[in-house]
């Protein structure tokens, strides 16, 4: 009798555990998906584009990047290399050799400035 | 069947079955294939894009950056400097049509009728009107490109009520 419950207790925790590693199992693969490189790379690319688009001249725009910042040091990068602007373009990279490019019609003289965790874009009239 | 299946198995092992690891399995695959999915969709904004343009170009005329009395010798070029658009993008991936309407001749009932331009241009990429009217009235039709059309009523400084259509497109890639 005593074996039996033994054995009936043995195998519900091996289920509970068995289950419970599943479950991290693939809660891990989401997290690792979802927050995988590419797609930072795209969402900060278009977004700063559609900023740079929407923005007047003497405004600067403040972005909190720390997200991709932080997956940038993970990757070994350095935050002034995660984000490029240039002929009318924003790259966007969270590891060396990657990277994701959205082009912005705004004709003005657009600078970057990296603070901390802000992405700082200066907008002004083209000289 | 299955009754039978989980009556003959001892307390435990049942959960172990063969039934429960399909279950997982299909799980598995669930989730997978949605996470894969999401992956490599493609997130098109080329319409967002397109309605700053839109807004872009209406807030410089309705702003009064052009004098009324010019609107029929304006260059296409000069607005979008004023504007602030770089003409070489959006001669290179774009199209863009913009038209001023005397609001007398615009019906305004549901949507803007309008007759009669006091000003027309068009720039960039010709063809892409058509493109976007088959896609968006006939066929679904995804490599084809996406537009934008937006109407807005607006005063001059001399009191004269317009309305300026702007139509933009942008090729897909």
């Amino acid at each position: 009798m005593k074996n039996k419950r033994g054995s009936i207790l043995y195998e519900s925790i091996l289920y509970f555990l068995l289950n419970i590693l599943f479950l991290a199992i693939m809660l891990f693969f989401i997290y690792t998906s979802t927050r995988s490189s590419a797609v930072y790379e795209r969402a900060y690319s278009a977004n700063l584009a559609f900023m740079i688009d929407q923005a007047k001249p003497k405004m600067n725009i403040y972005v909190d990047a720390e997200e991709i910042f932080n997956i940038a040091k993970k990757n070994k990068l350095d935050v002034k290399d995660v984000f490029e602007i240039s002929n009318n373009k924003v790259v966007a990279r969270a590891e060396k050799g990657s990277g994701h490019s959205r082009e912005f019609f705004s004709n003005y003289d657009v600078k970057l400035k990296i603070q901390g965790n802000y992405a700082i874009i200066s907008i002004e009239d083209k000289k | 069947m299955t009754r039978n299946l989980f009556r003959s198995k001892k307390a435990g092992e049942k959960y172990l079955s063969l039934w429960w690891v399909l279950c997982l399995f299909i799980i598995l695959v669930g989730i997978t294939s949605g996470v894969v999915l999401f992956s490599v969709s493609k997130v098109n904004l080329n319409e967002m894009e397109l309605n700053i343009l839109n807004k872009k170009i209406i807030s410089c005329f309705s702003d009064n950056n052009f004098e009324e009395n010019s609107y029929a010798t304006l260059n296409i070029e000069n607005i979008l400097e004023k504007c602030g658009i770089s003409s070489k993008i959006i001669n290179e991936n774009y199209y863009l049509k913009i038209e001023i309407f005397k609001s007398s001749s615009c019906e305004i009932g549901g949507s803007y009728v309008c007759n009669n331009p006091v000003y027309f241009k068009e720039t960039g990429i010709s063809g892409i009107e058509t493109q976007c009217r088959i896609k968006y009235a006939i066929i679904k039709a995804e490599k084809y490109p996406d537009c934008s059309e937006s109407y807005f009523k607006f005063k001059t400084f001399l009191n004269n009520e317009y309305v300026i259509h702007v139509f933009s497109g942008r090729k897909n890639e």
